[in-house]
């Protein structure tokens, strides 16, 4: 039994559920932090969907058949929960979903937990301008460097239209870099 | 041993249609983007939040589970007996207080009536003008129902009053 099979035994057992919660938190709050707060830019907004995201693996491990990877079943939680909270946001500001996104990169400028100079903030505003999908898979990729059998686990997309994403997403950055 | 299996050029592994054409342009892109752009993570967090991060969840998973396992109380029989008596009680509390409302506020009415009759009410003719809206004011319509010789009658005595006061 592989150390992943072990973990989600004792998630699913009553008595161990909380000792092994703790090790699953335990490895993958960095993981699952970064991935989110890439997605919503904001720290308290990323600690938010953070707390949701764990809360919701705590309360759904049940549900997780070991089809795929925990990690991956994470991640997608994690990318749901992160969409559903920008989304609400908007709505709640009355802003369209793009408007939003201009907004979130504008504080960047302000933000005391954002180092990045000039390049890396036009970086994040060039991401901004992507679709949801080519986002999530440039940030994956570029920064995180996740392998396309990874991605493939955790956006459910073929490996194939994962890079042919990729590259879209690199070449269109390019551009929005060079005429910036 | 057959020795042309040992000088095989093409070992049967395919690539995709105009794959190497394709491969040149990606890595190009991606080395002008990467030697633009740092890798280098930008976003920071507060200090320590990844241990204290532990520790708030943790509290609010086993939190969260103990009142999803909340068993329903109306399972237990002798709560069904106390939740009887406590209904009844109720409804009794329930009808005196509404008697006691009633009567307080009929006892108010008669307060207010009194008050008014005493004349301790003084309001100026713009205290009630406040209270008049413009269609108030230009609704004419209770004139028509009065008899022309009533009207007379009714504005020679009003008149001859306002110029008593006015004297």
């Amino acid at each position: 039994m592989s150390q992943e099979d072990t973990l989600i035994k004792k998630l699913l057992s009553e008595k161990e559920k909380d000792v092994a919660f703790k090790e699953l938190l335990h490895l993958y709050k960095e993981r699952l932090y970064w991935h989110i707060r890439k997605m919503v830019l904001n720290h308290d907004d990323a600690d938010d969907v953070l707390q949701n995201t764990f809360i919701k693996v705590y309360q759904n491990i049940q549900n997780f058949k070991g089809e795929s990877k925990i990690y991956s079943w994470m991640y997608r939680i994690a990318t749901n929960e992160a969409i559903t909270f920008l989304k609400a946001k908007a709505k709640r500001n009355n802003n369209s979903l793009e408007k939003e996104k201009d907004l979130a990169i504008k504080n960047l400028e302000t933000d005391v937990y954002f180092e990045g100079d000039e390049i890396q903030l036009k970086l994040q505003k060039a991401i901004a301008t992507l679709p949801e999908k080519q986002q999530l898979v440039f940030n994956m990729k570029y920064f995180d460097e996740t392998t396309y059998d990874e991605l493939s686990e955790i956006l459910e997309t073929s490996v194939g239209a994962l890079k042919s994403s990729y590259h879209i997403a690199v070449k269109k950055i390019t551009k929005h870099l060079t005429e910036n | 041993m057959n020795n042309n299996k040992l000088h095989i050029k093409e070992p049967g592994y395919k690539t995709p249609k105009n794959y190497f054409e394709k491969l040149e342009s990606q890595i190009m892109e991606e080395v002008s983007l990467t030697s633009k752009l740092s890798k280098e993570n930008p976003f920071e967090v507060p200090e320590n939040y990844f241990d204290e991060l532990e520790h708030r969840i943790l509290n609010q998973a086993s939190g969260k589970e103990k009142q999803s396992k909340v068993i329903s109380i109306f399972r237990n029989k002798m709560f069904r007996y106390v939740a009887g008596i406590a209904a009844l009680l109720l409804v009794f509390f329930s009808i005196f207080k509404l008697q006691q409302t009633v009567s307080s506020e009929t006892n108010t009415i008669t307060q207010i009536e009194s008050y008014i009759e005493n004349g301790f009410l003084d309001l100026s003719y713009l205290d009630y003008e406040a209270l008049l809206t413009d269609e108030m004011l230009e609704d004419t319509s209770f004139i028509s129902n009065l008899e022309q010789e009533e009207l007379f009658e009714y504005l020679s005595y009003e008149i001859d009053e306002i110029h008593l006061t006015t004297d």
